[in-house]
C-alpha cells in the first residue's frame, strides 16, 4: 500500500496532559482509513494534532517524503491536509457561500474557488439552495454538509473527518456515509474518526482501534467489522 | 425646545461626533475581535496621532490631511513594536491564550501610563491647540466649520472603505472568519498569526487617524486619551464585542445620544451618561444592544 500520510510515534496532548502515547499509522492513497475507539481514547486529539491545531510533542508526521509535524496549520492546509472538525465549526455570521470561500483561502485553491464551489454545490444541492443564508441559521445536517463542503473547497489530498455524523438525524447520517466513498474517486485520502462503528468499518479499506492513546488493533475494515474484540474496545 | 431638537445644527454635531466614535471603535474592535485583546491604551494612540499632527502642522505648516498618514504610521509602528515585544509571545501557547483577555488589560494599562508620561515629559502636560479650516460656513441655516465637515467626510471615507474591504475581499473575509471562530479559522488554513498582526497594527493606525482628526477641532494634552478609551469601550459593547458593523452603528448611536442628552440636560451629564450606559449595558444586555445572542 502506498501511504499518503505516515504517523510515527506521535505523542501530544493538552499542556501537561498527555493524551496520545506513541501513535503509529498509515493513510493509504485514495483510501478510507477508519479510526475507532471509545470517547476520550484520543481520536479527536490525533486528528487535531495531524491538522496542526495541537502541537506535536514528539514523533513524526510524514506527508509523502516531507516531515510536517512542525508546520503551522495553514501550511498543512496548503499541502492539502485538511480537517473537517467535530461540531462543524462553521462561521455562523457568514453566508453559506462565504463559508465555502473561506475554505479556499490556501494558495492552491484560491484562484480556482469559483470552479470548485460548483462541484461542491453538485455534491450538496442543499447548499446551493441555501447559498445566501447565514450559516448559523442552518440545521445541524446542513451545517455538517457545509463543513464538509468547506473542507473540499481547500482541494484536500488528505481529508480528516472528526465525527461527521455526530448528533445528526439517521437519514442525514446515511447521506454523509454515501458521499464519503465518492470522494476517494477524486483521489482524496480519508481518515475518519467515527462513533458509528459498523457503518464506518463498512466503508473503510483499513481501520485502527485506539485505546488510551495507543493503537491496539489494526486490520482491514471488514476484518475489524467481524472481530468481536473491536466492539469490546469500543465500549471501553 | 422642539426647534432646537429638530435643528440640522444638532444633527450635524451628532454626525461628526458619531463618525469619530465609529472610527475609534472600529480600531478597538479589530484588535479585540481578532486577538481577544482589550486595548485600554487605545485612547493614548489617539493622543499620539493628535500630537503627531499638531507638531507637523505647528512646525512646518503642513496641513493635517498630509500629517494624517504619518500619524497613522507612527501609531502602527508603536503597534508593531508592542506586538513583537509583548503580544506575539502572549498569543503563543495554549495556557497563555486562555488568560489573554485579563492579562491584556494589565499590559495595556502599563502601555497607557508609559505613553502618557513619555509625551508629558517631552512636551509638558499643558493643553495645546492649532487653528485649521476654522472658518464658519453657512449652508441654508446650518453653521459649520470646515474642519468639522472634513472630519465627517474623512471618517465616512475610512469607515466605508474598511467595511467594503472586510465584506468583499478574500482577505477581509478571512478577518471576519477569524473574528467569529479562531479554531475554525486555523482549520480552513487561514494564517492566523499574520492576520492578527495586520489587524493589530491596523487597529493602532485607525486610532492614529482618529487622533489626527480630533486634533483639528479639540485641545490636545497627554491625558486626552482616556475619555476616548471609555467611549470606545461603550461603543463596542453596545455594538457587540468584535462585531465590526455593530460597532460602527453603535458609534453613530452614541454620538446622537450624547449630543441630544447634553442639549436636553447640561454638559455636566456627559460623563455620567457615558459611564451610566457602560454599566447599564453590561448589566442588562452584556452581549450588546446590536449583538446577537451566541448559539454556541
Amino acid at each position: 500500500m502506498n501511504a499518503r500520510l505516515k504517523v510515527e510515534g506521535i505523542r501530544s496532548g493538552y499542556g501537561e496532559i498527555q493524551v496520545l502515547r506513541g501513535i503509529e499509522m498509515l493513510c493509504g492513497e485514495a483510501q478510507i482509513t477508519a479510526l475507532v475507539g471509545s470517547n476520550g481514547a484520543g481520536k479527536s486529539t490525533l486528528l487535531r494534532t495531524l491538522a496542526g491545531i495541537l502541537p506535536t510533542a514528539t514523533g513524526r508526521i510524514l506527508h509523502g517524503e516531507a516531515e510536517i509535524q512542525r508546520l503551522p496549520s495553514h501550511e498543512r492546509v496548503a499541502r492539502g491536509i485538511i480537517m473537517v472538525p467535530e461540531g462543524r465549526l462553521v462561521f455562523p455570521d457568514l453566508s453559506v457561500e462565504e463559508n465555502l470561500r473561506t475554505g479556499a483561502v490556501n494558495v492552491r485553491a484560491r484562484d480556482v474557488w469559483s470552479k470548485t464551489v460548483k462541484e461542491v454545490y453538485d455534491l450538496f444541492p442543499r447548499l446551493l439552495e441555501r447559498q445566501k443564508q447565514l450559516a448559523g441559521t442552518l440545521s445541524g445536517g446542513e451545517q455538517q454538509m457545509l463543513a464538509l463542503g468547506r473542507g473540499l473547497m481547500g482541494l484536500p489530498e488528505v481529508l480528516l473527518l472528526d465525527e461527521p455524523t455526530l448528533g445528526l438525524a439517521p437519514s442525514v447520517a446515511t447521506q454523509i456515509f454515501n458521499i464519503i466513498p465518492q470522494l476517494t474517486e477524486s483521489n482524496i485520502s480519508i481518515l475518519i474518526a467515527e462513533q458509528d462503528l459498523n457503518r464506518v468499518l463498512d466503508i473503510a479499506h483499513f481501520g485502527y482501534v485506539i485505546e488510551n492513546g495507543r493503537i491496539t488493533m489494526q486490520d482491514t475494515g471488514s476484518a475489524l467489522r467481524n472481530n468481536p474484540a473491536v466492539a469490546e474496545a469500543y465500549l471501553g | 425646545m422642539i426647534e432646537i431638537l429638530i435643528s440640522p445644527q444638532l444633527a450635524f454635531s451628532a454626525l461628526v461626533l458619531g463618525s469619530l466614535y465609529s472610527l475609534i471603535a472600529l480600531g478597538l474592535n479589530l484588535v479585540y475581535g481578532t486577538m481577544r485583546l482589550l486595548n485600554i491604551a487605545h485612547g493614548d494612540l489617539i493622543m499620539i496621532g493628535a500630537y503627531t499632527t499638531f507638531w507637523i502642522f505647528t512646525l512646518t505648516g503642513i496641513p493635517p490631511f498630509v500629517g494624517l498618514p504619518l500619524a497613522a504610521g507612527i501609531a502602527a509602528a508603536i503597534g508593531a513594536i508592542l506586538y513583537f515585544s509583548i503580544f506575539r509571545r502572549q498569543l503563543s501557547g495554549i495556557d497563555r491564550v486562555e488568560r489573554i483577555e485579563a492579562n491584556s488589560l494589565l499590559l495595556f494599562f502599563g502601555v497607557s501610563v508609559i505613553l502618557q508620561n513619555t509625551v508629558g515629559m517631552m512636551f509638558s502636560g499643558s493643553p495645546r491647540a492649532y487653528q485649521f479650516l476654522d472658518t464658519v460656513y453657512e449652508v441654508s441655516g446650518l453653521m459649520m466649520t470646515g474642519n468639522r465637515l472634513a472630519i465627517l467626510i474623512f471618517a465616512a471615507i475610512v469607515l466605508t472603505s474598511v467595511v467594503i474591504f472586510l465584506t468583499r475581499s478574500q482577505y477581509g473575509l478571512s478577518i471576519s472568519a477569524l473574528i467569529q471562530n479562531q479554531t475554525a479559522a486555523r482549520v480552513v488554513g487561514i494564517n492566523v498569526s499574520r492576520l492578527q498582526f495586520v489587524s493589530f497594527i491596523s487597529g493602532f493606525a485607525l486610532a492614529g487617524i482618529a487622533g489626527a482628526l480630533v486634533s483639528m477641532t479639540e485641545q490636545i494634552s497627554p491625558f486626552m486619551g482616556f475619555p476616548f478609551t471609555i467611549a470606545a469601550f461603550v461603543v463596542i459593547i453596545l455594538g457587540g464585542l468584535g462585531n465590526i458593523k455593530g460597532g460602527i452603528i453603535a458609534g453613530m448611536l452614541l454620538g446622537f445620544v450624547e449630543i441630544y442628552v447634553v442639549v436636553l440636560t447640561s454638559a455636566n451629564f456627559r460623563s455620567m451618561l457615558i459611564y451610566g450606559l457602560f454599566v447599564g449595558i453590561l448589566l442588562l444586555r452584556p452581549e450588546g444592544l446590536l449583538g446577537k445572542t451566541r448559539r454556541h
